[in-house]
């Protein structure tokens, strides 16, 4: 997994790109990373998911452990270019009634 | 066609990503979909993410990766008992929720808390 993540004053808001796999190994630093971010400056937070190619069912808690975060402080989150299967993923789970979803390809 | 590749991983998070690669591999060698690939894959993750999650003491996992004739099962049996840890059982609903929606038939083997061993199949065309 690899994550770059920075504040853009303009928007007032965090732009996160994650790429790669996220799983049970990588999910706890995914979790401090974002949720460091929000502690340091609440903001909404935008997440690039264009180089996503895997998620598990870890890495989407930590999704729903963001959003909650961001929801206490009175911000959104958006996830951007997601997969169509990884969309699929979503919808299984119910994620997708959650939380603002684009889909790569739809937007 | 009949054909079994086993792999053997510590049960442990860092291994997870060798066990979902082998999974690809064995199932792009078999010639199934992209889509009953990514399928399996999701699968064999999630699989591990429950016998992983919940244990203290780490053993070794054995993964059997089986093609039938109609049919790609995977068997996730744990070498040792564990130890139960804490866990988050909305968490672990989400995990099978997920192995239930992409597979055909699944079943959990729980003892003590322990998950013990886990099977599914998947149809292939």
């Amino acid at each position: 997994m690899e994550l770059t993540e920075r504040y853009d004053p303009k928007a007032d808001a965090w732009v996160a790109a994650v790429s790669g796999e996220v799983d049970i190994y990588d999910a706890p630093e995914m979790k401090e990373r974002l949720h460091k971010c929000i502690d340091q400056t609440p903001a909404d937070l935008v997440l690039d998911c264009a180089s996503l190619t895997y998620i598990d069912s870890t890495g989407m808690g930590v999704l729903i452990s963001v959003l909650k975060h961001l929801k206490d402080v009175g911000k959104e989150m958006k996830i951007v270019h997601l997969s169509p299967y990884i969309y699929k993923i979503f919808t299984i789970t119910g994620l997708q009634n959650i939380f603002t979803v684009e889909v790569a390809g739809d937007e | 066609m009949n054909e079994t590749v086993v792999l053997e991983i510590p049960a442990k998070a860092e291994y997870v990503l060798a066990a979902r690669l082998t999974a690809s591999a064995v199932a792009q060698r078999f010639a199934l979909s992209i889509d009953d690939l990514e399928d399996i894959k999701m699968a064999v993750g999630e699989a591990l993410v429950l016998m992983i999650a919940q244990q203290q003491e780490a053993g070794n996992i054995r993964i059997e990766y089986r093609r039938e004739d109609d049919a790609f099962t995977v068997t996730l049996i744990r070498d040792a008992g564990c130890e139960p840890a804490p866990r988050d059982p909305e968490q672990a609903e989400l995990s099978q929720a997920i192995i239930d929606a992409l597979m055909d038939e699944l079943y959990i083997r729980e003892v003590s808390g322990c998950v013990e061993s886990i099977g599914f199949m998947k149809k292939v065309g």
